[in-house]
């Protein structure tokens, strides 16, 4: 058990495991006479202070080894003394309360008022942008003018409340026949698109574009044509087909861009590339826009 | 009234207001006063309740039994607690005028005393009452083994159960303390002073000898020990005789001195034991695999820490410099007063 000498033996632990030994003891007998575990001795011995409690306990630990020992106790303190260790003092730093997010801190409740005042007023902003736009706008069912939905959908989709913004749509010939029209569309649905089709092109110059939208789950879509006016802005159930026809370039807006496939001119069109986390917002038929 | 403004000019104060010894702490200083607790007040004759200070600390412990008429060496704690409220206001003032030497106005300082663990809410009011009469701006309340615990070092913000056992000159308290808390705590009134009581009554009643407190004091300090089988010493007191009413002198040894000591250490270690017996078993756990710290003058009686270990079975740590451990404490609550307002005593 005994080791040569070398500088190891200058250190506290060394020093204490080489007094040990040379008067015959072990560390339990050690460890039973200063009433410590085995473990606390043998951490003095390999100088692991990192496993006995704190400086003010080693340096009790030692006085009473020393003694135990015969060795001088102010030695081996003043040794332990000059150790980093040793000037570490306890964290006096009480447990913080977990309470950040208390509701009774002001900061919290006026947070809390803020984020209400902020959606409050987005939800205002928002309604009375949307009284704007159908006030100004044609009513959406007359911007519908060549969506034709798939038989089996038909009656849902008359059943959709579109209710009567039409007395005031501005006096064009058509708006006055779409309401008669749309009951139509759901009683026969057989009627072709093309009845239910008006021809609001102002512009005879601007090609027709034609898109297909072929909906596998519910999905928002927003179809606008080269005059900015509504082809389609509804949200379509999953297993419909909406066919779409107006002036190009057509801006279209898809809520669940994953649900549905795109023909563009009787082309399949990948709109997922303009996705954007859900949703996706593009133009067909512009000079670039495919 | 213009308390704030001199308070500008006053320096923090830490003040261990024991029952022995006065001990003060300035922050950024350490510790600037130790003195004993001892008062010396002068009884003028001509006109009435003419009281007058004539010596505090060292000075009046000297003349402690040696006055004459006119002149009264009093402590004014006692026990851990203000005896003499008025005496102990002025003692008080005194020194925190003498920490506060060369400053030309009346210092105002913001106060933390400590205050034994098991005082009456009476008590703890008379200390604030008579640091606010020395002139404090605002006093806080510091519980003596929490300080002592500061003061050790030890981990006490932790979740592990850490034990002090602080042996006073009035009372000795112990406590168990864990996360900023004290868990248990227990103060007795059996210390420095009930031990010199002790000595005393046993060379009285051996030797027919009256001797005086501080020659007990000395005795105990010299030769006492806790522990049966430790190194005899021998001393030589001076007293008076009982029987012949004149002094004698007597050698008296450390075997004796152990013996008269024997019924104060066995209450203190029936302190501990009732400790143990009360703290949560994890907390005990954490303090057999520890050990108990020892602070306080009673910590340095000869083979206090052999007895302990031996009666209670604990690794027992004696601090560095037990005597100045409670104001040391203090003093880092004062300078760490953010961290530490949890342990302030709030009434």
């Amino acid at each position: 058990m005994e080791r040569p000498a070398s500088a190891n033996d200058f250190t506290i632990g060394a020093r204490l495991s080489k007094a040990r030994v040379a008067r015959g003891l072990s560390i339990d007998e050690v460890a039973r006479s200063l009433k410590l575990s085995p473990r606390i001795v043998s951490a003095l011995e390999e100088d692991a202070y990192d496993r006995l409690p704190g400086p003010t306990y080693v340096r009790g630990y030692l006085r009473g080894y020393a003694l135990l020992l015969g060795l001088s106790a102010q030695q081996l303190i003043d040794g332990f003394n000059n150790l980093p260790q040793a000037a570490q003092r306890a964290d006096m730093t009480a447990p913080a309360p977990v309470r950040e997010a208390s509701s009774s801190d002001t900061l919290m409740r006026f947070g809390t008022v803020l984020v209400a005042v902020i959606v409050f007023g987005l939800a205002a902003l928002w309604w009375s942008g949307k009284d704007g736009s159908t006030r100004r706008r044609p009513a959406p069912v007359a911007t519908a003018p060549s969506s034709s939905e798939t038989p089996a959908r038909a009656p849902e989709a008359a059943a959709e409340p579109e209710p009567a913004p039409v007395p005031e749509t501005p006096a064009k010939a058509e708006p006055p026949v779409k309401p008669a029209e749309r009951p139509a569309v759901a009683a026969a649905p057989a009627a072709s698109p093309e009845a239910v089709a008006t021809p609001p092109p102002l512009d005879p110059n601007a090609p027709r574009a034609h898109l297909t939208l072929r909906v596998s789950e519910d999905s928002w879509a927003d179809v606008r044509d080269a005059q900015e006016r509504r082809l389609l802005y509804e949200t379509i159930p999953a297993g419909r087909v909406v066919n779409v026809e107006g002036a190009a370039p057509l801006s279209v807006f898809l809520g669940n861009v994953e649900g549905v496939s795109v023909e563009f001119n009787g082309q399949p069109y990948d709109a997922l590339r303009h996705r954007r986390g859900l949703v996706a917002r593009f133009t067909l038929g512009s000079s670039g826009g495919n | 009234m213009f308390k704030g403004i001199r308070g500008f000019f006053s320096s923090d104060l830490a003040i261990d207001l024991g029952t022995a010894n006065t001990l003060i702490f300035v922050r950024d200083k350490g510790i600037v006063l130790n003195e004993p607790s001892v008062v010396a007040i002068r009884q003028e004759h001509g006109s009435r309740n003419n009281r007058s200070i004539l010596a505090v600390g060292h000075e009046a412990k000297k003349m402690l039994g040696r006055t004459p008429g006119s002149i009264q060496a009093i402590r004014p704690m006692k026990d851990g607690v203000i005896a003499d409220f008025t005496v102990t206001g002025e003692m008080l003032k005194f020194f925190i005028r003498r920490v506060h030497e060369n400053r030309l106005f009346q210092p105002s300082p913001r106060i933390i005393i400590c205050v034994p663990c098991g005082s009456t809410q009476v008590e703890r009011r008379a200390i604030r009452e008579s640091a606010i009469g020395a002139g404090a701006r605002e006093v806080y309340l510091i519980e003596e083994p929490m300080a002592a615990a500061i003061g050790a070092d030890l981990p006490i913000m932790d979740p592990t159960g850490s034990m002090v056992l602080d042996i006073g000159g009035g009372t000795s308290e112990v406590g168990v303390i864990s996360l900023g808390g004290i868990v248990y705590s227990h103060s007795l009134r059996i210390a420095g002073d009930k031990m010199d009581e002790a000595v005393i009554n046993y060379v009285r009643r051996k030797y027919g000898l009256l001797i005086g407190d501080a020659t007990a004091e000395h005795v105990k300090k010299e030769i006492g020990t806790a522990w049966e089988s430790s190194e005899v010493r021998e001393l030589e007191i001076k007293g008076r005789h009982i029987a012949d009413g004149v002094p004698r002198s007597q050698v008296v040894n450390s075997q004796e001195i152990h013996m008269a000591l024997s019924e104060c250490l066995s209450g203190i270690v029936t302190a501990i034991k009732i400790a143990l017996e009360q703290t949560p078993p994890e907390l005990g756990a954490d303090i057999a695999e520890k050990g108990l710290v020892v602070t306080g003058g009673g910590a340095l009686l000869r083979d206090m820490d052999r007895m302990l270990a031996e009666k209670t079975g604990l690794p027992i740590i004696i601090t560095e410099d037990p005597l100045t451990c409670v104001v040391r404490g203090c003093g880092r609550a004062l300078m760490e007063s953010e961290k530490l307002s949890d342990v302030f005593v709030h009434e």
